[in-house]
């Protein structure tokens, strides 16, 4: 028996997709993170890299297959509990031979299930009562006697719109900033994905944006290292283009081809930069070559990095500045953060570069904790997650690490660190709203300390100084200060001062991480 | 029987311990470049000294004794029935070895031994030996009472700045908090003769606060304690005032260690 899992799973996906950026634009803060949507959709995007264009051979290989990838490209916190809602049914469904209305309600009833065991406080008014509510009127359907598959999965698409709609009864932050629950509205979305699968309705998706220049710095830092990194300009195009670019592609691999009138941008990476050159001389003046050895590049890092720590790190951060803060303390960075969750399959490949047995990881960003905590069942090594909450604490909690220490000693170091912290930091208002019984304006600048918001300013450096007040009134006396994007170096200057006029007692370090969306993070000890 | 003391300028001397007839300091000596050579604790004043290290762009280096100095006041001790020498770590200088080495170019029992420290670790050493030799000890007795104290004593200190500990070498186990991008203030440890980092705190506060709960124990307990600094004497007696102890010893460290941990150091030893 073969078993075919892609119709369903893209379904799922692009129903999200269709939705993603309604999805992402109900944040309850007015902070510009808003990427539940972006997260679904990422973690539905591995099941279906997975499952597309594949048979398998038993129900139970092509659920086994599908849970892994989810759980491999789940990112943030929607993202992972979606990524348990899939596992859930998969596991349900392994046994199942075929897919009716009871299977149907099985299946959901094992995603309920999954999703709130894997929340250790689960919150009333998110993304678990819609799959609660989903999966009873499933269960109520078929219970009643006479329901087909497609009733069933309408009733449960039904109870899950209806649940969204009840969210901001049940959580308070969702009334106070006038939204529906995003991850609630993503469940069900994925249930209208399905609904219109089993029904044979087609899902319209809206173009994508096309995006005018490939961002070729991304492409090389998730390019797995192989032959030669090969770059130019083709001037003056003469040709088929079609069959320019066709024979490009086939000739290796990372391969962008990107033609503005007359001029071709390629980059290709190839096991012969030789042939791909001489063949596109033929369709012009070739200009802008590079090419590098990309093995050589990565034989040349290894012999520097073979030395293998006895406890490792794992930090996600954001920003040139903090990424050579963090590695020049010795940690393995991934780029990821706010707006920018990374999977739990990044987290866990880095957690394999370092090589150590024991690895430490830091989130950096309190959406990243439930990714982080997924990792462990990913790799071999023993990894333990220290919940820093911004970029901030984290370089605060790497002053404990110490690669050579006793694993035990050098995690509860790290821990004890992060537990005496106090974080806060200043980002702007990404639209009008209403927090609590403050209103804040779009552009203003926000201040969140321990995550709640605290200043409504017109400016970074009134935000900042609003912040400091409050934690330097509670008793700390020694504050990092974080340079992100967007915050010039004499406001900074103006924030030191201030800083130390509250007073003199106080010790500061300032440090330029360049982290994009939050001019300013502060960690105080 | 008669005991002298023989040991070297880095060792801290309590008052009056200078003035003894049965003590003999034998001095190493710091240069800073090739052609200008201090001898420890002589030569220049420690304010000049200060004022050198911070305006300097030389580190300045040291030198351990020669054989022949130790020989010279092993010679000039006759009157006494035996010697025994105390010398810094010989994990960060030569000076033991060049006591031991002169113990065999003189014809009498010279007994050398390794602090394992410097300064006021060492200083306590001897102090201890010394209150030995007063109780009317005989050489065995006195070799012991200080064996003991070196099995004992402990080192805690904070230093403005690695740098100083990695350009001389002296860095020890030390080595690894060198690579902190943010500002890191280690509290060090001399154990075994080296020096170890015991806990890495951020501000100069919670360095201090590290320390007097290291020392806070042996100082409630009445036990010895010898506090030493450079240039900063106000940080010393902050120390002094939370560990609520008077500063009975006080150190100002010479050229030579403080050639190796730099301004701004501090610290205490306790038995």
């Amino acid at each position: 028996m073969a078993i075919e899992v892609a119709y369903m799973v893209s379904a799922a996906h692009a129903a999200v997709k269709a939705q993603v950026a309604r999805i992402n634009a109900l944040n309850v803060y007015p902070v510009p993170d808003g990427d539940t949507g972006t997260n679904m959709l990422l973690t539905l995007q591995a099941a279906l890299d997975e499952t597309s264009e594949k048979s398998y051979a038993s129900p139970e290989e092509a659920s086994r297959a599908c849970a892994r990838a989810a759980l491999m490209g789940a990112r943030g916190n929607s993202g992972v509990i979606l990524s348990q809602m899939i596992r859930g049914a998969c596991e349900v469904l392994a046994d199942r031979d075929s897919l009716d209305a009871e299977a149907f309600a099985a299946g959901l009833d094992g995603a309920r299930e999954r999703a709130y065991s894997s929340v250790r406080e689960p919150v009333e008014g998110t993304m678990l009562n819609v799959i609660e509510d989903a999966a009873r009127a499933a269960r109520e359907a078929v219970d009643a006697g006479d329901a087909d598959l497609l009733s069933v999965v309408g009733a449960a698409r039904q109870a899950a719109h209806e649940s969204v709609r009840r969210t901001p009864e049940l959580l308070a932050v969702l009334r106070e900033a006038g939204v529906v629950d995003a991850g609630g509205l993503g469940v069900a979305v994925v249930l209208d994905g399905l609904y219109a699968c089993v029904s044979g309705q087609e899902i319209e998706v809206p173009e994508e944006d096309e995006e005018d220049t490939p961002d070729l710095e991304a492409i090389h830092a998730q390019e797995e290292a192989w032959g030669y990194c090969t770059e130019f300009l083709v001037d003056g195009f003469d040709g088929d283009s079609d069959e320019f670019t066709e024979h490009v592609y086939a000739s290796g691999r990372s391969v962008f081809v990107v033609a503005d009138d007359d001029v071709v941008k390629v980059h290709v990476h190839t096991q012969d930069p030789g042939e791909a050159l001489s063949y596109a001389g033929r369709f012009g003046r070739l200009a802008g070559v590079k090419v590098d050895d990309m093995e050589a590049q990565v034989r040349s890092r290894e012999s520097e990095e073979r030395r293998v720590a006895r406890v490792g790190c794992v930090v996600a951060s954001r920003g040139e500045g903090n990424r050579a803060l963090f590695e020049q303390m010795g940690a393995v960075v991934i780029e990821g953060g706010q707006g920018e969750n990374p999977s739990a399959a990044d987290l866990a490949r880095a957690v394999e570069k370092t090589g150590s047995s024991v690895v430490v990881l830091l989130p950096n960003n309190k959406n990243i904790v439930p990714t982080a905590e997924q990792v462990s069942e990913l790799v071999e090594a023993s990894t333990h997650v220290v919940p820093t909450r911004n970029i901030a604490a984290g370089l605060a909690v790497m002053v404990g690490y110490d690669a050579e220490g006793e694993p035990d000693e050098v995690v509860e170091e790290m821990r004890e660190i992060s537990e005496s912290l106090r974080v806060a930091e200043v980002t702007r208002s990404v639209r009008d709203a209403r927090v609590g019984d403050r209103e804040v304006p779009e552009g203003a600048y926000i201040g969140f300390l321990g995550g709640e918001l605290v200043a409504v300013e017109d400016g970074a450096g009134e935000a900042a100084l609003v912040l400091a007040r409050k934690i330097l009134g509670d008793g700390a006396d020694f504050l990092t200060l974080l340079k992100g994007e967007g915050l010039a170096e004499a406001d900074l200057d103006t924030i030191v001062d201030g800083i130390r006029d509250l007073g003199d007692e106080v010790e500061i370090e300032v440090r330029d991480g360049g982290q994009p969306l939050y001019p300013l993070q502060l960690v105080a000890e | 029987m008669t005991t002298a003391l023989v040991t070297d300028s880095t060792t801290s001397l309590a008052p009056g311990v200078l003035e003894r007839p049965d003590v003999r300091v034998v001095p190493l000596t710091f240069h800073f470049g090739s052609d200008e050579t201090y001898t420890d604790k002589v030569d220049m004043s420690n304010e000049e000294f200060y004022e050198r290290l911070r305006d300097s762009d030389v580190f300045p280096t040291t030198a351990q004794p020669a054989p022949g100095a130790f020989v010279e006041t092993y010679e000039a001790l006759s009157d006494y029935d035996d010697i025994l020498v105390l010398t810094l770590s010989s994990k960060f200088s030569g000076t033991y070895d060049s006591a031991v080495q002169a113990a065999g170019m003189v014809d009498r029992p010279v007994h050398v031994l390794d602090t394992k420290s410097a300064e006021m670790g060492s200083g306590l050493i001897l102090l201890e030996a010394l209150r030995c030799i007063d109780e009317g000890g005989d050489f065995d007795e006195i070799r012991h009472a200080a064996e003991r104290a070196i099995g004992r004593t402990r080192v805690l200190f904070a230093v403005g700045t690695l740098e100083y500990l990695a350009k001389s070498g002296r860095i020890g186990r030390a080595q690894r908090l060198l690579g902190t991008a943010l500002d890191v203030r280690p509290v060090l440890q001399v154990a075994e003769g080296e020096i170890v980092p015991l806990k890495r705190t951020r501000g100069r506060k919670r360095q201090m606060a590290a320390i007097v709960g290291e020392v806070k124990p042996a100082a409630d307990a009445g036990r010895p304690l010898y506090f030493g600094h450079i240039a900063a004497p106000e940080l010393l007696s902050e120390l002094a005032e939370r560990l609520g102890v008077e500063e009975k010893f006080v150190a100002e460290i010479g050229g030579v260690v403080g050639s190796h941990v730099g301004l701004g150091a501090y610290g205490v030893a306790h038995l």
